[in-house]
């Protein structure tokens, strides 16, 4: 068995298997979360096994989980296991469902429930020059509350998105792009193949509201609004004394806020543009 | 409707922004956004008020909306009990 180790907020899943396949399509998912020295033993053990006719099974901490093929639906069961096992005992921060990106030392901040729109809003901003971050999730210290650690997986693109996101491929990784029937997962660097991540806190967030046909539309979000926004985007409140609200409140005040309604991406770019707050190292 | 207490269930997180308020019930996972006339109205569900001794109480606060506020009042108060954060007794 080879062993792979997948490491977030502080906490970190071991994952065995065997072929070359299988190490393949883990790298593929998770090759910029690959830790070689993590902070912390593992806390669980995740063991693929594949056979000749390319059927993966998983077994978790020794219990049969899942079974399927290398492909999209399989690769969002891998996605939500080992984040559910990296989330399931992390104290000492929250971890919000959201997107980001960011553009020179600022850190935009897309928190939204599945089908939103984080990851399409999240790979047209990669493409226009963005750093990829995350397009799922996020986990804000509070021992740290100037760091944002982000879930750097490849893009999850649900089908329906598929058409936008291949006019947005550049090269780089292009050949490991995986799609099937449920989507596409593309490697953040077949959109940009610049990557230099940062943990920067949120300068900006942007709650993206995705209807097709719809005309743009920004609009300010006051600090409660925000901060009941955040709650609803929590996902390991339940591992923290006020489910993270006092640490959400505080993020809500910290940084503008706005809605986003848009059915295109036109005029998207000098209006998230504007958004942005000057440079930490500008006046 | 009128004449029933109002009663707020208890163990909410509350935050207070500017005029506005944020709360969040750990046991129900629900939080809710308040604006001015909202946090206002949630301030006066004490336990002891009816809901026309709210509306009443607000009329008088304004009086220029008066018209308005019942119609408002119950819409809220309906929207809090739809989700479980208060109960009509």
């Amino acid at each position: 068995m080879k062993d792979f180790l997948v490491t977030f907020a502080g906490q970190t899943v071991l994952i065995r298997f065997e072929s070359g396949r299988v190490g393949s399509f883990l790298a593929l998912l998770f090759k910029d979360m690959q830790s070689f020295h993590p902070p912390r033993p593992p806390t669980s053990v995740l063991e693929f096994t594949d056979d000749a006719i390319g059927r993966l099974t998983l077994v978790e901490n020794g219990e049969f989980c899942a079974a399927g093929t290398f492909g999209v639906s399989f690769a969002a069961v891998v996605f939500d296991r080992v984040m559910f096992h990296l989330l399931r005992d992390t104290g000492g921060g929250v971890a919000l469902h959201a997107g980001a990106v960011a553009h020179e030392q600022r850190v935009l901040l897309i928190p939204g429930q599945s089908g939103a729109g984080k990851s399409t809003l999240t790979a047209w901003l990669t493409s226009r020059g963005f750093t990829y971050l995350t397009d799922e999730l996020v986990f804000l210290s509070a021992a740290e509350p100037r760091r944002t650690d982000s879930f750097t997986r490849p893009l999850h693109i649900k089908p329906g998105a598929r058409k936008a996101v291949k006019m947005m491929l550049a090269g780089g990784d292009i050949g490991d792009v995986l799609e099937d029937d449920h989507g596409m997962i593309v490697p953040h660097r077949a959109i940009n193949p610049s990557f230099l991540p940062i943990e920067s806190p949120p300068s900006v967030l942007l709650f993206p509201d995705y209807r097709p046909g719809a005309s743009l539309v920004v609009e300010r979000l006051s600090p409660a609004r925000v901060g009941a926004c955040l709650m609803a985007c929590n996902v390991n409140g339940r591992n923290l004394a006020d489910h993270g609200f006092g640490q959400l409140m505080a993020v809500a005040r910290s940084a503008p806020a706005y809605r986003l309604v848009y059915g295109s991406f036109a005029g998207l770019e000098e209006t998230i543009a504007a958004l942005l707050p000057a440079r930490p190292d500008q006046p | 409707m009128y004449q029933k207490i109002v009663q707020l269930k208890s163990g909410f997180f509350l935050e207070r922004m500017d005029e506005e308020i944020v709360v969040y019930h750990p046991t129900l996972t629900t939080s809710l956004y308040l604006n001015e006339t909202g946090a206002l109205v949630w301030q006066l569900c004490d336990g002891k008020r009816t809901v026309a001794e709210i509306i009443e109480l607000l009329c008088r606060m304004y009086p220029e909306s008066a018209q308005q506020i019942g119609p408002e009042v119950i819409a809220l108060l309906d929207s809090f009990v739809a989700r479980q954060v208060a109960e009509l007794r």
